[in-house]
């Protein structure tokens, strides 16, 4: 499109203001932000920081601002923090507008609306979904009792920790993710008494591998955590149950299946989490373990029978199962607190360039996790490798770095109390663990033991 | 209702070769670990983490390599021993191994301005040359990082986030810059969100 030459003339001048109009894109007023998590947040920063003068609306359905969940299983349940440790840095005026108790109820692509409840709706130019994930159930358990909890947001933590306020002395911790073992190490350093039961054989084996989490085992082991691995419970007797309650006293039996019975004060269920989508059921949009979106964070929509990008519509942080291009093309989600926030700027991007000039988005995942003054660090996917090996330090000291390879390709590394040295192998994703590899691989080849 | 097929490709991107998402740093070596080939303990790896391993990509030890580097006096100012909440739960079973030193943090303006001296040939802080390109320490500037000795963790991600601001070194200390250059400001931002401790604060927001 040339545009014809300017000449100082009335009419000109108007055909100038012609030609503006059609080339100016409208940019969204308002963006819609559903969910108030860490990846809400980094999305509304992320607009302003960019510039976005139009409004930013939060619908949330915690009754708090953005706040950071990561101590709830570690300082909060450990007692060594305050409630201020959750608070999150900003560092844009939001100026957004706070619909929190808010729970979104449907999406009407289409029409660009967020439905709430009491018919209300909300008109969006953008819509980002972070909604996160809930806590996951196991079928037969008494959810509803004062002697069962789960942990994902601050309402568990106070309803948990006044619990375990009123004299409780035997934890029962269902689940040996990353939170489970939290929680473990935070209850046992109160010196109260915990056992973690658990369908794997190692703990935190399917993140970190059976190698690393076998060593993690063992130090739970020698911090006296009563491991039942193995073990799925089957039944469930409690306290405040109307048909079936414990008989020794304790409030909360357990039943496992391999005839095994654990009596505690108090359960935690931490057998990890689902994404929160119900709300997107009939929207069109794909949520088979959550909001499925191409590279660039757009949701995927389906166009009739064909698969197509919402532009309008993006969705980060635990939420969303995107292909990671670092890795290949297979659509994950990630359940981590560093990449939630990287994804909330990235879909705030997104929306502002559209989806034909928007990057794709792909982070080399990170993760914490710290139990028994151990701290224990990963990068990339290491749940994803084959292998896994020594690179370098001691494992009997617990300070070393491994890495973890698929198919002979570097996937990701953990390492223990050595956060500094696992910088250098995240740049070893995607390339060969082989000394001939264009990295010119020192790493050491040695496979781990399994402990 | 369930998308089974290719996801829709949009933007460029395109094949199955990793995508580097981190800047290529300089012109130092693309890969920094080939440069500690050597050093990395050969044997079969059960000896304690090579301390010195991170020497040499951080450039010629021995050199005084000018008005960028900030090199540490003899007696460093020694932050007092952690007292936060880094404790070992149980007090029965073995105390899992911890960094040796002190966990400790220092704002490396505070290292700036002292004398040249060497600690035994090897200075406990060398900053690091390949990823230290800005010009000479400006040190009148008032402080506006600050990172919270109890909280912080070592974690590295400030280090990960800007490099040329956060320097966690082989003596478990991380090193700091109080008074960031306004260009790094965005990722020293970026360093206080990430942090999992959340140990770094910004006077008035880094502006
Ligand atoms: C106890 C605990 C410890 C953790 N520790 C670590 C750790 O050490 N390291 C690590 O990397 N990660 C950790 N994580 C994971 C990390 O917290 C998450 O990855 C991160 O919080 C994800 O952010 P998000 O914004 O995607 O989702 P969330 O933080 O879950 O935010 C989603 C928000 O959306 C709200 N919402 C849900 N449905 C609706 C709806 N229909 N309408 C409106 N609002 C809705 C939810 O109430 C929630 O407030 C931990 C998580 C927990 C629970
Ligand atoms: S990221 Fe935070 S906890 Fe980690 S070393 Fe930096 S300041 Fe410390």
């Amino acid at each position: 499109m040339t545009r014809p030459r300017p000449r100082p003339d009335i009419a000109h001048a108007l055909a100038r203001v012609g030609w503006a109009r059609i080339e100016h894109q409208p940019r969204p007023h308002s963006v819609v932000i559903a969910g108030a998590g860490i990846a809400g947040l980094r999305a509304a920063e992320r607009l302003r920081e960019r510039g976005f003068d139009g409004q930013i609306v939060f619908i949330g359905e915690e009754p708090h601002k953005p706040y950071n969940r990561t101590p709830l299983s570690k300082q909060l349940l450990a007692r060594t923090g305050r409630l201020g440790d959750l608070k999150l840095p900003v560092f844009s005026d939001l100026d957004a507008v706070w619909r929190l108790g808010t729970r979104a109820l449907g999406l009407d692509v289409a029409r660009n609306r967020l439905l709430l409840a009491r018919g209300e709706e909300v008109e969006y130019d953008g819509l980002v979904i972070a909604t996160g994930v809930e806590a996951r159930h196991l079928p037969g358990t008494p959810v509803w009792s004062d002697h069962v909890w789960t942990l994902r947001d601050m309402a568990d933590a106070r309803g948990l920790s006044r619990r375990l306020a009123d004299g409780a002395r035997h934890i029962a911790v269902i689940g040996t993710g990353f939170i489970g073992c939290e929680i473990a190490s935070s209850l046992r350093g109160r010196g109260l008494d915990v056992t973690v039961i658990g369908r794997g054989n190692a703990l935190m084996s399917s993140a970190i591998g059976k190698q690393v989490g076998g060593l993690m085992t063992r130090l739970h082991r020698n911090n006296q955590v009563t491991l039942l691995l193995g073990r799925n419970p089957v039944r469930w007797a409690t306290a405040d149950s109307l048909t079936e309650r414990p008989r020794s006293g304790a409030g909360v039996s357990i039943w496992l299946d391999d005839g095994g019975r654990v009596d505690a004060d108090v359960a935690v269920v931490a057998v990890g989490a689902l994404p929160a989508t119900r709300w997107l059921q009939g929207s069109g949009l794909d949520i088979t373990d959550g909001v499925l979106t191409g590279p660039t964070t757009h949701a995927v929509y389906m166009d009739g029978t064909t698969p197509a990008l919402a532009p309008s519509v993006v969705a980060a942080g635990d939420v969303a199962r995107w292909p990671n291009l670092l890795f290949d093309w297979t659509p994950r989600r990630v359940e981590h607190w560093i990449t939630a926030s990287e994804h909330g700027q990235a879909a705030a991007d997104a929306l502002l360039l559209g989806p034909d000039q928007a990057s794709a988005f792909t982070p080399t995942p990170r993760f914490w996790t710290e139990q028994f003054g151990v701290r224990l660090q990963g990068v990339g996917r290491p749940g994803l490798a084959d292998a896994c090996c020594l690179a370098e330090g001691s494992t009997k000291a617990l300070e070393f770095v491994a890495v973890y390879t698929r198919q002979g390709v570097v996937v990701g590394a953990v390492s223990a109390n050595a956060g500094a040295r696992l910088l250098e192998y995240a740049d070893l994703i995607g390339w060969p663990l082989d000394a001939a590899s264009p990295a010119g691989m020192p790493v050491s080849r040695t496979p781990m033991a399994t402990v | 209702m369930s998308f089974t097929g290719p996801v829709p490709v949009s933007g460029t991107v395109t094949g199955s070769m990793p995508i580097p998402t981190t800047p290529i740093p300089t012109t130092g070596p693309r890969y920094p670990l080939a440069s500690q080939a050597t050093h990395l303990d050969p044997g079969p790896m059960t000896g304690p983490v090579p301390t010195a391993s991170l020497a040499p990509s951080l450039g010629p030890a021995g050199s005084d390599t000018g008005s960028g580097v900030v090199v540490p006096s003899a007696s460093l100012p020694v932050p007092a021993e952690r007292t936060g909440p880094l404790v070992v739960g149980s007090g029965t079973g073995p105390r899992p191994a911890m960094g040796t030193g002190p966990l400790d943090v220092a704002p490396l303006a505070r290292l700036g301005g002292s004398a040249v001296g060497r600690q035994s040939g090897r200075s406990a802080f060398q900053p690091n040359q390949r990823r230290r390109p800005g010009g000479p320490r400006r040190r009148s500037e008032p402080a506006v990082v600050s990172v919270d000795n109890n909280r912080c963790h070592l974690y590295a991600i400030c280090q990960q986030e800007a490099p040329s601001s956060f320097l966690l070194a082989e003596d478990h200390r991380l090193y700091y810059d109080a008074a960031p250059p306004s260009h790094q400001m965005a990722s020293v931002r970026q360093a206080a969100r990430l942090c999992p401790m959340q140990a770094i604060t910004l006077e008035n927001g880094g502006r």
